[in-house]
């Protein structure tokens, strides 16, 4: 082999220094159309393996899409394999989804068979695994997508036990009801609490606090137009269902005049339940300015091994955003789809901000355990 | 062309990465580091992760267990790789050859299965014992809406059992053929997979004369000895398995009762199987005909009802078509006016709701 030429004696490409005002972006160079490439020919794989190469399928398409994102010039990288998506497929099939079925069809035998109390005690076992496995899937999904996520060769991982989310969860979600659903600020901001808290990459962990009360103010206004909505939609459907009895008793009397003005009455499109509709619709749009408070207030409220972020992310943009997305899937009858995925990422680069830098000296490789197989459970109930 | 770049290596232990000299040799990148000492990764020890789009950085990983990373930066760094890395070299513009490749393969995929399903599923059909059918057809009756409340007057059962046994003695059917009527004031019949079938009194008390139930009797037998309903209980079983894989859940959309609503070319080949089926047993085999004639009037007075039923072969057709079946074949009832009457009773007075008998969905 020749012997090398001294090189570090050389120039090096100039490196642009930070600019110490502003802060520091993501960068995603992701493309629609290669996406798409990627899912047709997986579409089509899935096809002729009747659904099973589906876990290939979501493979490929987090392998591009992580390694077009970079931070410091640096691209992520994703190590999952369809393999292990499969794999924790079929676990989650054979000692998850079977058994529970099971319990699911036992129940409903014993109800058929005149042992009513014991159907319906397992039934409402059969409710509660399902309810509490729900909010496990998510975290163990999210598990397992941070640790195959690498960056500089250092893995990501989630901490933290599923069931102590899924059981938070499970709590919140009954909490959510209880208040009709005025608590959303509140339950969110705490399961991110849970969750971000138990993010890591390598030894350095994210994170993550923030006060839920200033979001309430900005939730009040969606929450109290769907409660409304809510109100009239219900009060609509009573409304209906009079009508309904009222036809009954008309028809029964023969009365034939006041039958057919209930008739019409009932033709006419639906008042209350038109108007209920469209509040929630109002209330929907509203919600988009929460929502944009809420990733701002996350952005805002995480920090990592002394990096702190922001975002400035508006309601306005998040609707205009989202109207693109629905109007492009619309008039494509779902093709855009690869390029909404890729509008996604560069709404991310876009509303994101760093500031400052963390030491990588002290970031080290992690040393937490990996989970073997990955996402069963969200197959199975998300 | 460039064979010398700076680089990055990040040894997978340390978000901090060592200035090293990259150099493209024949036998892979040579990385020398600051120390002086070099190190080789061959070839097919690492994957290009990452390329961006002006090919002046590009990351390379490990393959195996290492986490070890290697950014190489410098103009030209993707090009100089396409040239003395024939393995890692860019497959330009693949993935919208392939996409066009693939599109062509789902069509010919598409239009193979379309030729190929039917013979697939005849020999699916062949194996499948008849204890899974009948379990299946039980599960398909219960979920009928309408059926469940079965009729069991003794005389009526009497008769409809001898009219069974007239009708399926010669009729060289695939299983035991078990029919039943169900308390109800819909107009129809139904034969579910292992040779269930089901008359809704409904038909019963609607009929003019024996021939008729006879007729109809014999065309949902002609749906048996075809096992059509088995045949149509694997089309939803395909279509679920594709769309489940898909990703798009069917789940029970449809329902089973799509299981019950045949095609064109399956409720001809029951008409003509009926007729057959008729003759063997030496019955009348005009009633159906007349059944037909009979529920195409119904129809034409109830014009609402028609574009429901737009996917069917029209009544006047099928009245068309099995009366020139029939042609000039005469046969005989073995059976008397008491005996029909019978039938008539066997959910109980026939006439306590006939004023109000509706007319759902025709004989299928």
């Amino acid at each position: 082999m020749d012997k090398m030429e001294p090189y570090f004696g050389q120039p090096r490409e100039p490196v642009p220094a930070p600019e110490a005002s502003g802060p520091e972006k993501l960068d995603c160079d992701a493309d629609g159309g290669e996406l798409f490439g990627i899912h047709v020919i997986s579409l089509f794989l899935t096809i002729i393996t009747l659904g099973i190469y589906r876990f290939w399928w979501k493979t490929r398409v987090r392998r591009y899409m992580w390694s077009h994102f970079r931070y410091k010039d640096d691209a992520f990288e994703y190590t999952g394999t369809g393999l292990e998506l499969f794999v924790g497929f079929v676990i989650v099939l054979f000692l998850v989804v079977l058994p529970i079925t099971g319990l699911n069809i036992a129940a409903f035998w014993l109800m058929e068979n005149g042992n009513e109390v014991l159907g319906g005690l397992i039934l409402g076992l059969f409710y509660i695994i399902v309810a509490v496995l729900f909010g496990a899937a998510i975290y163990r999904a999210l598990m397992y997508r941070l640790s195959r996520t690498l960056w500089r060769g250092i893995r990501g991982g989630l901490t933290g036990s599923s069931f102590g989310y899924s059981f938070r969860y499970f709590g919140y979600t009954l909490l959510q009801i209880v208040t009709l659903w005025l608590a959303t600020p509140y339950v969110t901001i705490k399961l991110f609490e849970y969750q971000l808290n138990n993010v890591w990459l390598g030894s350095g962990r994210l994170q993550f606090h923030a006060d839920w009360r200033p979001l309430f103010k900005i939730y009040l206004l969606p929450g109290i137009i769907f409660g409304i909505g809510f109100a009239v939609l219900i009060f609509g459907y009573v409304d209906m269902l009079m009508t309904q009895m009222e036809l009954t008793e008309a028809l029964e009397a023969d009365n034939q005049e006041r039958a057919d003005e209930l008739l019409q009455e009932m033709a006419s499109p639906g008042g209350l339940i038109a108007l209920g509709l469209l509040v929630l619709f109002v209330g929907w749009i509203a919600l988009f300015w929460y929502n944009a408070a809420l990733y701002r207030t996350i952005l805002a409220g995480s920090s990592f091994e002394g990096v702190a972020f922001s975002g400035k992310l508006t309601g306005g943009r998040f609707l205009k955003f989202h109207l693109f997305n629905w109007f492009i899937l619309a008039v494509t009858g779902g093709i855009a789809y690869p390029w909404v995925q890729v509008r996604w990422l560069n709404l991310i680069v876009e509303v994101v901000e760093i500031h400052g830098e963390p030491d990588f000296t002290k970031i080290a490789q992690s040393t937490e355990d990996m989970p073997k197989f990955g996402e069963g459970l969200a197959e199975a109930f998300l | 062309m460039a064979r010398q770049f700076s680089g990055t290596l990040y040894d997978g232990q340390s978000a901090a990465g060592i200035d090293v000299m990259v150099e493209i040799v024949s036998v892979g990148l040579m990385l020398t580091k600051p120390d002086g000492s070099t190190d080789i990764w061959p070839y097919d020890s690492f994957t290009v992760m990452s390329a961006k789009r002006d090919g002046n950085r590009i990351a390379v990983s490990r393959v195996g267990a290492s986490d070890e990373r290697l950014t190489i930066a410098g103009s030209g760094v993707r090009d100089a790789l396409d040239i003395y890395a024939p393995q890692h070299r860019r497959k330009s513009g693949r993935d919208t050859k392939q996409a066009i490749l693939v599109s062509l393969a789902i069509i010919a995929t598409l239009a193979g299965l379309y030729f190929a399903y039917p013979v697939l599923k005849n020999a699916v059909v062949a194996v499948i014992p008849e204890s899974w059918a009948v379990a299946w057809g039980e599960a398909v009756v219960d979920s009928v809406p309408g059926t469940g409340d079965t009729c069991d007057d003794p005389a009526g059962m009497a008769v409809l059992q001898r009219l069974t046994e007239a009708l399926t003695v010669n009729a060289d059917l695939p299983y035991d053929a078990r029919v039943r009527v169900d308390k109800s004031r819909t107009v129809n019949a139904f034969a579910a997979p292992g040779g269930q079938v089901v008359l809704l009194s409904g038909l019963i008390t609607d009929a003019e004369t024996m021939d008729e139930v006879a007729g109809v009797l014999a065309h949902e037998l002609g749906h048996v000895r075809h096992k059509h309903a088995l045949k149509r209980l694997i089309d939803i079983f395909g279509i679920q398995i594709v769309f489940s894989g898909i990703g798009g859940d069917l789940g029970t959309a449809g329902g089973l009762i799509m299981v019950l609503s045949y095609g064109r070319d399956d409720e001809r080949e029951a008409d003509e199987t009926g007729i057959e089926i008729l003759k063997k047993a030496g019955m009348p085999a005009d009633g159906l005909v007349r059944f037909f004639d009979r529920l195409a009037t119904k129809r034409a007075e109830m014009p609402n009802f028609s574009d429901f039923l737009s996917t069917h072969p029209s009544l006047n057709e099928r009245s068309m078509a099995t009366r020139a079946m029939v042609g000039d074949y005469v046969g005989k009832m073995p059976f008397s006016e008491e005996d029909w009457q019978a039938l008539r009773w066997i959910c109980g007075d026939p006439d306590a709701d006939n004023e109000e008998a509706e007319e759902a969905e025709g004989t299928e």
